[in-house]
């Protein structure tokens, strides 16, 4: 046992000891710290000196890093201490495999150019996509500003049919939705823009029935909405692009089964696409726009609840209508028990009146219903998603358009989401858009 | 005169209970590095084996109805296996060794003063055979210092230990990957130095020890033509070996001339054992074995001694 | 065991044989400098020395006083005389048991507070005087070794005479916790030390002089240099050497002396006489020498320490034969009744539970109030720490298991018998085992079955070898024997033979 004395006489010591152990080894960081800097600078420079030269490197502390897939963040300072760029690390999935892919991407910070991209050295180099691959992407970005997209087998569209333009079409912007919710909840719609009788833009996407869950291009993007292949926005990209080069969704060689072998990256159920597509060109044809549609279909609503729209709130805030009529299959019914759609609806005309099966998409049968609450970091609703995009990026922003890996869209488009995320990422950060 | 009290009336305050708060206080620290260095999980692991060493040493004593000495001294073994934990073992993973240690090797063996095998070590060696894979979890010092989901998970992202990349002064400061408590150099040191003070620890042991191991490496790295001494030195843990785990009191000698043996002993172990092992098992198997070691010997000199003097009364 | 570093400041080239230079007187200052005990009664037990018994040479009711030989030695045994330390009248003269288990013929003396001085005692007018006077009066003042042995010193003289040795070694390394009655000596009379020293050197037939001190006693190293200085000039004929020693225990122990000095070890059947050609004196045995060559004053007092365990320490003279409990009686501070008495050094001591009957004797130099002896009921932890101050190099640790578990031939093989008592092993033991206990205990039983040339006073406390002091009895004898050169006889003792 101790004596008093000692318990005292120890109780003391160890609070100084401990006091001064402590100032001691705070003192010993603060000492060894330049070391450490130096140590850390030099293992930066070993590795990203390639992907962005600079004199220092220093690490982005940023809430925003984790919303976007990006491992780490490090600004490049030259050696007056300003910056002169950006090394992004992004892991991205590699839908061919599904293993994770780390690449390191550097941004010149003036000119938002690509002055880098390779594996990062973290890289498992469990994914497929070569460093031949990632070597092509960057011989054909490097110098130039991001974001990218890359072409979307024009040339091999273009050689399975020729282009037709349709007649008849009326310069608009058109809109089509489906009337039934797939099994995930997601309601199709196409908005198609036609000018000079062409189609120019096309964008597929598809809202939920429950407000609180992001629209499947968002949810794609987020991993939350998978599919086989590329993700779903990918391929509604190089869908919707492929039908601009075709001009006709008949020549998108649509299969009994839905899907379409012509599209490099396409493997989802394209039916509900086709059938929007059609709907939409009619109603140019009939020039019932998209004001028109939603004026339309909002008052076929109104007259199956008496008038109570309103007080139905399914308007979203991307002021779609999220309304679904499984309940009501009398009310695009026709009597030889095929259905109308909205136009046909509210002005009678059937004079286009198809053999399409405008049945409920297809394509939900395929796709995963893991959706789940929304997360924190990509913004809903934003603008960047109402238009055409790629990586939701509008396509307004896009800077660069590259061929891609010859004859493999999915690792192209796998590295061109990696820097495209990077660029999304400096763009939030450094609120370039402001 | 057969209730008389028997002579000596006065004793030592250097006792067992003051030998293990001078050690206890002499680990404060190493404990002040490991908090500094990896924060609350690294507090609540040192404290959570020191509780439970001595919750166990209690009950068991108490089982076995024997005196089980100051209850500092298992206050002090939890802490020492705590700090030879990598900072982000788990809870259950250092419970399973506090425990071997405490019931397995101290109580199985006799209990305190009984054992030729340092407890803490024993108890160091076996999470080091039975969770290999946690010795991997080596984390950076700094980082995330009010993390506590290894406690219950692991290591959340060990990283790769490759001492080369740092500066001496850093390895000095013990600014690298390593265990709880036995990294920075100066700190263990500076224990050692107040445990000398305390008179608790005599400072040729230490220096016996360290003189020998560094001579022998500096012999070794003369032949190879390398410079690993210093090196070694600050980064393998052997300070914290020399101060805490050879010379423990419980299991070999911690004075006098057979004290002096083992610290060679020891000290050759370990040299031997640096071409092969590295990390824990470089701090704790020479020791075990040093253990093992002298209590042959001393039996084996014992037995030599008095075969040696029955020739000599049998001649006589 | 430390090595003693040799001063050679003071060694003197001058050579004289028998023409000691006792020049120098004392004086009676001592009684105002020194806190003393007077007591109003006396136990003087005839068995305060290694030895044998004395007789007592006075009657019930018969007045004594301070000086006056109580009782004489038997012809031929070796003993000295005993001293009354107070005037008064003998109450009783009766057997006790003396705390160390002896028992011995006492002389109760109820004091009538006059401090009457016998006629023999008073100052020397010549103190140049032959060796073979101060061996008669060294013989006949009854002085002992008191340092605890309680060897006759009459008997060392012979011996040193014998083994012809050439140094003479003064010790003053008390070094048990708690006692310093030597260094007071120093302190007060560093003087009549070495004046002592040199007396005894004399009459040992030597001329080197050796003091040896623990090297952190400034204040008595100081004290000593200054009296040998001022000694410079009388006792030319003589070397003195100031060795310092580590301050440890029991570094005055004559094997740890020989050790230490002459990096000797002595082995059973060995003494510093024969093996060194060195004898060694207590610092207060000198002091008592010169004192009754100076004052014609045997051994009538001593100086004692009375200390708790607590630190609290005095320094007192008392009376031979003062009964414990008087003693703590007179000194302020020590009436606890709830403590440990030990009567002796902490380390060494007895506890005493009768301190009305218990007398300080000749060899008791301290007195212990402990509050409470601490018991930890720790195991062994095998730490080592017992071997490592173990002056004798036994293995405590070790032959405490064995004698407990009956192996005793193992005990003795491992050396168990060497084992000289010290208590060093149960102090520095941090689990407090009472090593030196079953150790000592074991040692001595085995001595006093005669296996071992050791002689033993009680249970505890070892003097030198029995052999030597056996031999020595016989030239003790001789010695008492009328020569020429043997001068006045101031004891009582002597002239009533």
């Amino acid at each position: 046992m101790l004596s008093r004395d000692n318990v005292v006489r120890f109780t003391i010591e160890a609070i100084l000891f401990f006091v001064l152990s402590a100032l001691a080894v705070v003192g010993v960081i603060l000492a060894t710290n330049t070391r450490e800097y130096t140590r850390l600078q030099a293992g930066l420079m070993a590795d990203y000196a390639d992907v962005l030269p600079a004199s220092s490197y220093t690490e982005v502390q940023s809430a925003l890093v984790e919303g976007y897939g990006i491992s780490n963040v490090y600004e490049g300072l030259d050696e007056d201490g300003n910056p002169n760029g950006f090394v992004v690390e992004v892991e991205v999935t590699d839908h061919q495999t599904g293993n994770p892919l780390n690449l390191m991407i550097g941004i010149d910070y003036n000119t938002a150019q690509l002055t880098g991209l390779q594996r990062d050295p973290q890289d498992q180099g469990l994914s497929a996509i070569t460093d031949e691959d990632i070597s092509t992407i960057f011989n054909q970005t490097r110098g130039q500003q991001i974001p990218v997209a890359y072409g979307i087998q024009r040339q091999d569209t273009a050689d399975a049919a020729e282009q037709q333009v349709l007649a008849g079409l009326n310069d608009g912007i058109y809109y089509a939705q489906t009337l039934s919710a797939d099994r995930s909840g997601y309601i199709d719609y196409v908005e198609m823009s036609i000018e000079n009788g062409m189609i120019t833009m096309v964008q597929w996407d598809a809202f939920n029935v429950d407000m609180n869950i992001k629209n499947r291009r968002e949810s794609s993007l987020d991993g939350v909405y998978e599919v086989a292949g590329l993700n779903w926005a990918s391929q509604s990209y190089i869908l919707c692009h492929a039908l601009m080069d075709v001009q006709n969704p008949d020549l998108l060689a649509m299969k009994s089964d839905g899907t379409t072998d012509i599209i490099d990256g396409v493997s989802v159920n394209i039916r509900t696409f086709v059938e929007l597509c059609v709907e939409c060109i009619e109603n140019s044809r009939a020039e019932f726009d998209k004001d028109m549609y939603f004026a339309a279909l909002r008052e076929i609503i109104d007259g199956l609840f008496e008038g109570d729209f309103e007080s139905l709130g399914v308007v979203n805030d991307d002021e779609f209508i999220v309304f679904t009529f499984d309940g009501y299959p009398g009310v695009f019914a026709l009597p030889d028990g095929s259905q109308m759609n909205v136009r046909q609806k509210i002005t009678g005309d059937m004079s286009d009146y198809s053999d399409f099966d405008s049945t409920a998409a297809d394509g939900g049968e395929q796709m995963s219903s893991d959706s789940r609450g929304s997360e924190d970091g990509i913004r809903t609703g934003d603008s960047a998603y109402d238009a055409d995009s790629i990586d939701g990026i509008p396509m307004a922003e896009i800077n660069t358009y590259i061929d891609g890996i010859e004859g493999d869209i999915m690792s192209t488009s796998d590295i061109v989401s990696a820097i495209n995320t990077a660029y999304r990422f400096l763009k939030d950060y450094l609120n370039w858009m402001a | 005169m057969t209730d008389r009290v028997k002579a000596p009336f006065i004793h030592t305050e250097n006792n067992d209970a003051y030998s293990a708060a001078a050690h206890l206080v002499s680990l404060v620290p190493a404990v002040a590095v490991g908090v500094v260095f990896y924060g609350l999980r690294a507090l609540i692991l040192i404290a959570f084996c020191s509780l439970l060493f001595a919750m166990s040493d209690d009950v068991c004593s108490r089982i076995r109805k024997m005196s089980r000495g100051s209850i500092l001294n298992p206050l002090y073994n939890g802490a020492v296996i705590a700090l030879l934990l990598p900072p982000d073992t788990p809870i259950y993973i250092a419970a399973s060794g506090v425990l071997f240690a405490s019931v397995v090797i101290r109580q199985l063996s006799g209990g305190r003063g009984s054992s030729f095998l340092n407890a803490a070590c024993a108890g160091r060696l076996f999470i080091r055979i039975v969770f290999p894979m946690n010795e991997a979890a080596l984390a950076l010092p700094g980082g995330d210092r009010v993390m506590l989901r290894s406690l219950i998970f692991g290591a959340y992202s060990p990283e790769p230990v490759d001492l080369s990349q740092y500066y001496f002064s850093e390895l000095v400061a013990g600014r690298f990957p390593s265990f709880i408590g036995t990294s920075c150099a100066v700190i263990l040191l500076a224990g050692m130095i107040y445990l000398i003070s305390k008179k608790v620890l005599k400072p040729y042991l230490p220096a016996c020890y360290l003189g020998m191991l560094t001579l022998l490496l500096l012999i070794k790295d003369i032949y190879l033509g390398t410079a690993q001494t210093g090196y070694f030195l600050f980064t393998s843990g052997i300070l914290f070996t020399a101060a805490y785990l050879l010379f423990d009191d419980d299991t070999v000698k911690s004075f006098g001339p057979v004290s002096v043996i083992q610290a060679f002993l020891c000290a050759a172990l370990t040299f031997l054992a640096s071409f092969k092992m590295t990390g824990i098992d470089l701090l704790v198997i020479p020791v075990l074995i040093t253990g093992i070691l002298t209590d042959v010997l001393d039996f084996s000199d014992k037995v030599i001694k008095a075969s040696a003097e029955d020739v000599t009364d049998a001649e006589s | 065991m430390s090595v003693g570093r040799r001063s050679s400041s003071f060694y003197k080239g001058f050579n004289s044989d028998n023409a000691l230079d006792f020049s120098k007187r004392s004086s009676f200052d001592r009684d105002v400098m020194l806190e003393r005990v007077y007591p109003s009664r006396l136990i003087l037990p005839m068995l305060q020395h290694h030895g044998d018994e004395c007789i007592p040479n006075v009657k019930v009711g018969e007045p004594v006083t301070i000086g006056q030989c109580v009782g004489a030695p038997a012809p031929g045994a070796m003993a000295v005389p005993v001293h009354a330390g107070i005037s008064g009248t003998v109450t009783a003269v009766r057997p006790i048991v003396l705390p160390d288990g002896r028992t011995s013929m006492s002389v109760f003396i109820e004091g009538d507070r006059k401090r009457t001085y016998h006629p023999s005692v008073r100052p020397r007018n010549n103190v140049n005087v032959s060796a073979s006077t101060v061996m008669g009066i060294v013989r006949d003042a009854g002085i002992v070794g008191m340092g605890g042995e309680g060897i006759p010193t009459i008997v060392k003289i012979n011996r040193a005479k014998r083994f012809k040795v050439k140094e003479l070694l003064v010790n003053c390394l008390q070094s048990e916790p708690f006692a310093d009655s030597d260094y007071l000596i120093i302190d007060e009379y560093a003087d009549h030390v070495i004046m002592g020293a040199v007396a005894l050197a004399g009459s040992c037939g030597v001329k080197v002089i050796n003091i040896l001190i623990s090297k952190d006693r400034k204040k008595e190293i100081t004290a000593l240099r200054s009296a040998m200085e001022r000694s410079f000039s009388m006792y030319s004929g003589y070397a003195f050497n100031l060795i310092y020693l580590k301050n440890r225990f029991p570094q005055g122990y004559y094997r740890m002396v020989a050790r230490a000095v002459y990096g000797v070890e002595l082995e059973e059947g060995e003494c510093l006489e024969n093996r060194c050609k060195a004898v060694l004196f207590n610092c207060s045995t000198v002091y008592t020498c010169w004192n009754a060559i100076s004052e014609s004053m045997p051994l009538v007092s001593r100086t004692i320490s009375i200390s708790t365990e607590d630190g609290l320490l005095r320094n007192v003279v008392a009376p031979i034969g003062t009964p414990v409990s008087e003693l703590l009686d007179n000194v302020n501070g020590f009436k606890s009744s709830s403590r440990i008495t030990v009567w002796g050094n902490c380390l060494t001591g007895l506890q005493i539970d009768n301190p009305e009957m218990t007398p300080i004797i000749k060899t008791t130099s301290g007195i212990c109030l402990i509050t409470d002896v601490q018991d930890i009921n720790s195991p062994c932890i095998g730490c080592g720490k017992c071997s490592d101050v173990c002056p004798v190099n036994i293995e405590p640790d070790k032959l405490y298991m064995l004698i407990n578990n009956g192996r005793e031939k193992d005990a003795e093989r491992l050396g168990a018998n060497k084992c000289i008592n010290c208590g060093a092993c149960s102090y520095i033991c941090p689990s407090y085992i009472k090593l030196s206990s079953v150790v000592g205990q074991f040692a001595a039983t085995k001595r006093k079955k005669g296996s071992f040339p050791y002689a033993s006073v009680g249970d505890c406390e070892w003097v030198d070898d029995l052999s030597l002091l056996s031999a020595d009895t016989v030239s003790s004898a001789e010695s008492r024997k009328p020569v020429s050169d043997t001068i006045t006889l101031p004891f009582e003792g002597w002239e009533s033979e």
